[in-house]
């Protein structure tokens, strides 16, 4: 079976971690436990009956306690960049991110934007987001807590990964 | 090896690997079973082969190889991972080491750093989050409600979705008059202060006032100002309620740029407080640069005023950081911070106290101490203006980014001395307060001591910065207008448009003193636009009288940086009927070089429109003389301090001379400005320079007498 790796980035607290146990286990929960450095999940997905197994790296958010190590990116087929509907600064530092990223590798990246079960931010402005999703190959609404498009996401990932 | 000698060692919980190549390798020691959990494939053997277990372990094999054949000493960590094993969670690192001519892989067991760790960030990153969110709020009605009531001529007229989010906001919003009166309170604003606005005998304003004076002394000079400001006060109302609340205040003019209201909102985060309570190191630092807060610096500096002791304050503020947010980002914008923190601390010694006080702002208290010595016969003032001048210099050289683009982060400081400028902690903090915005002001002094002098002049400055307001409401200012001849026909080819202000009767004030700060106070957008309308209008006139001449005005900095200078005067010329042949623009060398984009956008264009650039005070500052080349320019104006001694002072001579020589190169024509006598006139025509202004001719003028003149 084909292996691929992909990457899940982001600032602090946007659901990276919510958004790989919804689509792994089926399970989300409201208690925030912040990553500390890497853990890797494997699941399989199937894109036109080939099967994929996605090695899913979630890394720490990225914010001015941890800073953006390119070393991890290393070898990826794909990644995911997301960001908080309910937290404008999360979109302006998810630009960041995928700029830095963008400065080290060239694969595919799909714009996240989580909790959309929540109210959006209220100046949150469409406008500007759709101008920002033209700079990734794809975006997706999502919510881990009711695991809107959490299937989809991956689904599409596994996709682009297989080029 | 032997396993006992490391335990008797004390080594930590690891797993030492020896690695044979191919993804083979040797236990060289492992004290626990979590290894054989996390690597199946090595139970029973000293030798194994490197399975596809930990898919995060053979990823750092790949690193690891990297490192053994680029380097033969050191050692590369691969950071904290996590891994779930049949048995149970590993938080482990993994270090991969050359040593004595052999390759290592260290496995070491992490649960105890991962735990601490986990712990720390849990609450830093939950407080950040907050904060975020509170942030954010407050920015969107201040922002929503800047625009809104900048343009409303009443609060009344507000539109009912704004009026919806303030009334359900979960932060307190006052909005007040010019005078700070207040005109609406939303309900959290009275909840927050535990207020029922029916029966409180106080209101949220109150309140806040109070607090300012206490807690905030800047405010007055906020005030005069008419500057933003964010930080934290603490309200105290024994012995029920004590609250930490996140507050800003934000001034919102009109179009004219006349202040209309003050808008403050407020956020209870005693919460984030009390979170941040529960680790003290914490509380008294900032997060982003580890140096102390604002907080903690309050504390240092009313402990030394209590202690009698001598001190200094530096109040170190950095020039125009909000561009470096907006241009390349928060992220980076922290970083520069710290990378300028850092930058800063090198340059003190232990006994001086350095903190963050503010988004862009630190301090630095300096006391004599006996563990620095001084220079035979010199003493602390001494030190400290060494120290602020290396602080200034070192900020004179660029930072760099992660993504290695340069940022100029100068600094500007402002310093006052306890007891002499002032004994109480408020004082010492508004002195200080007071150089640095005469630090910011006099761009060529980017280093202020406090001094009553400073103290006069800064109130002297806001009466005329409140006056100048008022003139350019009141359309006080007058348009003159100086003749500019042609030195071989001897005839008027154009005007200068120039600006001047009567206070009174028989006073006046120079464009020299009164166009600097309407720059600094933006005062030069409104104006800017008045001279524009005017300059169409006595064209107009011109046209009326037969007067077929051009008019030139002058352009500052700050217009060429408003994206709608063009269209103003297009819309206006085009409204007026006026041709725009006849208008000339007159920019500063400045300008061009510190604004180049902008600078060339505009000037296509009102080069395509038909308008003439003159480039004003040529021949004083820039060297840099290849923007010529690349923009529409059509004439140099040489300075008056050129052509003042161009009879006695050969460099001068020297300069008009090559100016001339090269303008010809470029076929710019020359205006030379400031003549006042015949025989600068003479040399000027001898050497060929086109066209020539001064008082040898005419002074500037009103409407009246110019229309006379010209007849
Ligand atoms: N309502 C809702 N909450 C979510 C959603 N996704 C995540 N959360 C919550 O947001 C918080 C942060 O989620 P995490 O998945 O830990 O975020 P993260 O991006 O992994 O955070 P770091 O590891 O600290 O960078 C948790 O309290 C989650 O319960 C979502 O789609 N909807
Ligand atoms: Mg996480």
């Amino acid at each position: 079976m084909i292996q691929k790796k992909v990457c899940i980035l982001g600032a602090t607290g946007v659901g990276k971690t919510s958004l790989i146990r919804q689509f792994v286990e089926g399970s989300f929960s409201e208690k925030y436990l912040t990553t500390i450095g890497v853990k890797i999940d494997k699941k399989q997905v199937d894109v036109d009956q080939t099967s994929t197994q996605l090695l899913i790296w979630d890394l720490e958010g990225i914010d001015r306690y941890c800073g953006f190590n390119p070393r991890y990116l290393r070898g990826t087929s794909a990644f995911f960049v997301v960001m908080d509907q309910t937290r404008s600064q999360s979109l302006i530092e998810g630009m960041e991110i995928l700029h830095m990223a963008r400065d080290h590798t060239a694969v595919p990246a799909i714009m996240i934007i989580n909790k959309c079960d929540l109210d959006s931010a209220w100046h949150w402005d469409a406008d500007s987001v759709n101008q920002r999703a033209s700079e990734f190959d794809n975006c997706f609404y999502t919510s881990a807590k009711t695991g809107e498009n959490v299937e989809q996401m991956f689904t599409e990932i596994a996709r682009l990964s297989l080029g | 090896m032997n396993s006992s000698l490391f335990q008797a060692l004390g080594i930590i919980d690891c797993a030492i690997l020896r690695y044979m190549g191919r993804k083979h390798f040797e236990v060289i020691f492992t004290k626990d079973e979590w290894f054989f959990d996390l690597l199946p494939e090595a139970t029973g053997n000293s030798k194994f082969e490197l399975a596809e277990n930990s898919a995060f372990l053979n990823d750092f094999l790949l690193d690891a190889e990297d490192f053994w054949q680029k380097h033969n000493t050191g050692q590369i960590h691969s950071g904290i991972w996590t891994e779930n094993t049949a048995n149970r969670q590993l938080h482990l690192e993994a270090i991969a080491a050359y040593a004595g001519g052999e390759r290592f892989i260290v496995i070491n067991n992490m649960q105890h750093e991962y735990k601490e760790q986990q712990k720390t960030l849990q609450v830093a990153r939950e407080l950040l989050i907050s904060n975020d969110k509170i942030q954010a709020q407050h920015q969107y009605l201040n922002d929503r409600l800047s625009k809104v009531l900048s343009q409303n001529a009443s609060l009344l007229e507000l539109n009912l979705p704004i009026q919806q989010a303030i009334e359900h906001a979960s932060i307190g919003v006052i909005i007040t008059d010019q005078k700070f009166k207040p005109i609406t309170f939303n309900p959290a604003s009275w909840s927050i202060f535990e207020l029922d606005p029916q029966s409180a005998d106080t209101t949220p304003l109150a309140i806040v006032t109070d607090m300012f004076d206490d807690q905030f002394p800047e405010i007055e000079r906020l005030k005069a100002h008419r500057s933003s400001w964010s930080g934290d006060l603490y309200w105290h109302y024994p012995p029920r309620y004590h609250k930490w609340l996140q507050c800003e205040i934000h001034p919102v003019m009109d179009e004219g740029l006349g202040l209309k209201h003050w808008v403050i909102t407020l956020a209870d985060v005693t919460r984030i407080k009390y979170l941040l309570q529960t680790n003290e190191d914490l509380a008294l630092h900032d997060s982003l640069t580890g140096l102390p807060n604002r907080q903690y610096f309050w504390q240092t500096l009313e402990q030394s005023i209590r202690a009698e002791e001598h001190f200094f304050v530096m109040y170190v503020d950095i020039d125009k950081f909000k561009n470096i947010n907006e241009l390349h980002g928060h992220l980076t914008g922290d970083s520069m911070l710290i990378s300028v923190s850092k930058r800063i601390k090198k340059r003190l010694q232990r006994s001086d106290f350095l903190a963050r006080i503010g988004a862009d702002e630190f301090a630095i208290v300096i006391k004599p101490s006996p563990d620095i010595e001084l220079e035979p016969g010199s003493d602390i003032l001494d030190r400290v203006t060494d120290i602020a001048a290396v602080l200034r210099e070192d900020s004179r050289s660029p930072h760099f980014t992660e993504r290695d683009e340069r940022c100029n982060l100068p600094l500007r400081i402002g310093i006052a001395s306890y007891p002499a400028d002032a004994s109480t902690t408020e004082a010492i903090m508004k002195a200080a307060d007071l150089a640095l915005h005469a630090a910011k002001l006099f761009s060529q002094d980017p280093i202020q001591f406090y001094s009553s002098d400073l103290k006069t002049a800064s109130e002297a400055r806001l009466r005329l910065e409140s006056q100048l307001r008022e003139a350019i409401a009141k359309e006080q200012l007058q348009v003159y207008l100086q003749p500019i001849y042609d030195l071989s026909s001897g005839r008027i080819v154009k005007a200068e448009a120039l600006l001047r202000w009567f206070p009174t009767k028989d006073s006046s004030i120079g464009p020299d003193v009164f166009i600097p700060i309407a720059e600094q106070t933006g005062l030069i957008y409104p104006l800017g636009k008045w001279v524009i309308t005017k300059v169409c209008e006595l064209l107009t006139v011109f046209k009326q009288h037969n007067i077929n001449i051009k008019l030139a005005m002058n352009v500052s900095p700050r217009q060429v940086s408003d994206r709608h200078l063009f269209e103003f005067i297009k819309s206006t010329a085009e409204r007026l009927g006026v041709d725009a042949h006849k208008l000339e623009l007159e920019l500063t060398e400045g300008v061009l070089v510190d604004n180049y984009n902008k600078a060339q956008k505009l000037l296509n264009s009102l080069r395509e429109m038909g308008v003439t650039i003159a480039i004003d005070d040529f021949g004083t500052g820039y060297s840099s003389l290849s923007y010529l080349k690349h923009l529409p320019i059509d004439h140099l104006k040489i300075d008056r301090s050129l052509i003042s001694d161009i009879d006695t002072n050969e460099d001068d001579r020297a300069i008009v001379l090559a100016i001339l020589a090269m303008a010809t190169q470029l076929r710019l024509k020359v205006i030379a400005e400031g003549v006042e006598t015949m025989e600068q006139q003479e040399f000027l025509k001898q050497h060929r320079c086109a066209s020539a202004q001064g008082f040898y001719y005419a002074k500037p003028m009103p409407l009246e007498s110019f229309i006379a003149f010209m007849k």
